[in-house]
């Protein structure tokens, strides 16, 4: 029997797909370079703010274009004066030669959206903008957006694809926020569908974590649904449902008091262990709330940061095992995860 | 329908009754079988399916080789005999 362990990494990385490579306003005009999947890229905006991203490597002696000069909307290189034009084709040789054919570099697809730039890492010609996942309520009036953040985590970022399928965590790691007695043992159920994973559970009549409490609209308990969803290759949906006790389902239709809030997680992985976490939060109320806003902001940047703390452990901890480890239930998902996305990667 | 469960190292063979799978029905019949995520997940709980057919009642991440069946998932279709 072929199987994916929960401690072997996967040996490369699914590179048709979109990834963030950067908020918006960390690319300006001016030269960057940024590591993806084990690539380095030089980053810029235009003379018209529109976001390029280069191979960073001159293909004359590869000294990185990010040590060099943009010269308009070129990039110059540092050491003999190349210069690579937004699709990566060489307009300058040094000496007045004639350019090599050869004399470019890769320019990688780029499209902004939801504040963020997202870049296609494969073949250029399979990039299509409208596989960058959906935001459900993205600029509805009535939905607020806890405008969000970034971390880097020392981690293969399938450790944190297993963290965001597992919805059990919240009540060791994050006691103090997400977390509730309910959530130790109830048993959750897993989809999976062709573009992810999603584990999902009901709790009910249950106290609210304390996380929540302050914005519910409803007093006593509640009955609370934990929608942990990880798209290929490695983008996540937390969605958080809240309605009074006794009203929750699937089947039923949301009570008027309810509390939504969806929790946008988009993994880029650096290398094979480092990854870099960027996350946003769409909600259902208090639309223009600043102070909600920047409680939100916050509180999900502290329990972040637990599982930080918990995942890079982890990651030191199965690279440097002296024992065997073991698989639980609650692997399902994040097993079924790996696999479909080995399987993906392999048929690269 | 009368099925049986051989545990053939063990030299029982066993009446079926309703179980949730082959590893809790050998758990219950106090024959020791090793098991981790309880799920399909692991394989810790394969073990040598030596005659008799099963039914997958949990999907396993991934299917055993022939002749090995995950006794988390399965439940008796024939009888059968284990190497338990």
């Amino acid at each position: 029997m072929t199987r994916i362990e929960s401690g072997s990494e996967s040996p490369a990385f699914l590179k048709n797909a979109w990834y963030v490579a950067a908020w918006d306003n960390e690319i300006g005009h001016a030269l960057t370079a940024v590591t993806l999947l084990n690539e380095s890229i030089v980053m810029y905006r235009d003379s018209a703010g529109k976001a390029v991203a280069l191979e960073n490597a001159c293909p004359h002696r590869k000294l990185p274009l990010s040590m060099g000069r943009l010269k308009g909307d070129d990039v110059e290189c540092g050491y003999h004066g190349l210069t690579f034009n937004p699709q990566g084709a060489c307009t300058r040789a040094p000496g007045g030669q004639r350019i090599p054919k050869a004399a470019c570099v890769h320019s990688y697809p780029v499209e902004e959206r939801y504040g963020l730039i997202w870049i296609w890492m494969g073949e250029a010609a399979k990039a299509d903008p409208s596989k960058i996942m959906n935001v459900d309520h993205w600029g509805d009036p009535a939905w607020g957006l806890n405008r969000g953040d970034a971390m880097t985590v020392e981690a293969n970022y399938l450790y944190i694809t297993d963290n965001l399928l597992d919805p059990s965590h919240v009540a060791w790691v994050h006691q103090t926020s997400f977390g509730n007695a309910a959530c130790a043992d109830s048993v959750p159920d897993m989809t999976a569908a062709d573009n992810g994973v999603i584990v999902s559970r009901w709790m009910r009549d249950t106290e609210p974590a304390p996380f929540y409490q302050p914005f519910l609209k409803f007093q006593g308990n509640c009955d609370r649904k934990q929608h942990y969803e990880v798209r290929y290759p490695s983008h996540a949906i937390i969605k958080a449902i809240f309605v009074p006790a006794g009203t929750g389902g699937d089947d039923k239709p949301l009570h008027k008091d309810v509390f939504l809030m969806d929790s946008y997680n988009f993994l880029t992985p650096i290398t094979e262990n480092l990854t870099r976490y960027y996350w946003f939060q769409m909600r259902n109320f208090a639309p223009n709330d600043r102070a909600v806003s920047a409680a939100f902001a916050t509180s999900v940047r502290t329990a972040f940061e637990e599982d930080k703390t918990i995942l890079q452990a982890v990651h030191r901890g199965m690279n440097n095992k002296k024992s065997g480890n073991i698989d639980l239930k609650i692997d399902k998902g994040p097993l079924h995860f790996r696999k479909r996305l080995a399987q993906m990667i392999a048929a690269e | 329908m009368n099925l049986t469960v051989t545990f053939k190292r063990s030299g029982r063979t066993v009446a079926w009754t309703e179980a949730e799978s082959l590893l809790a029905f050998a758990e219950h019949n106090g024959v020791d079988a090793p098991f981790s995520c309880g799920a399909g997940v692991c394989g810790t709980c394969a073990a040598a399916l030596l005659a008799g057919d099963v039914t997958y009642v949990e999907d396993p991440l991934y299917l055993p080789d022939p002749g090995v069946v995950l006794l988390c998932c399965t439940t008796p279709k024939t009888s059968v005999v284990l190497d338990l």
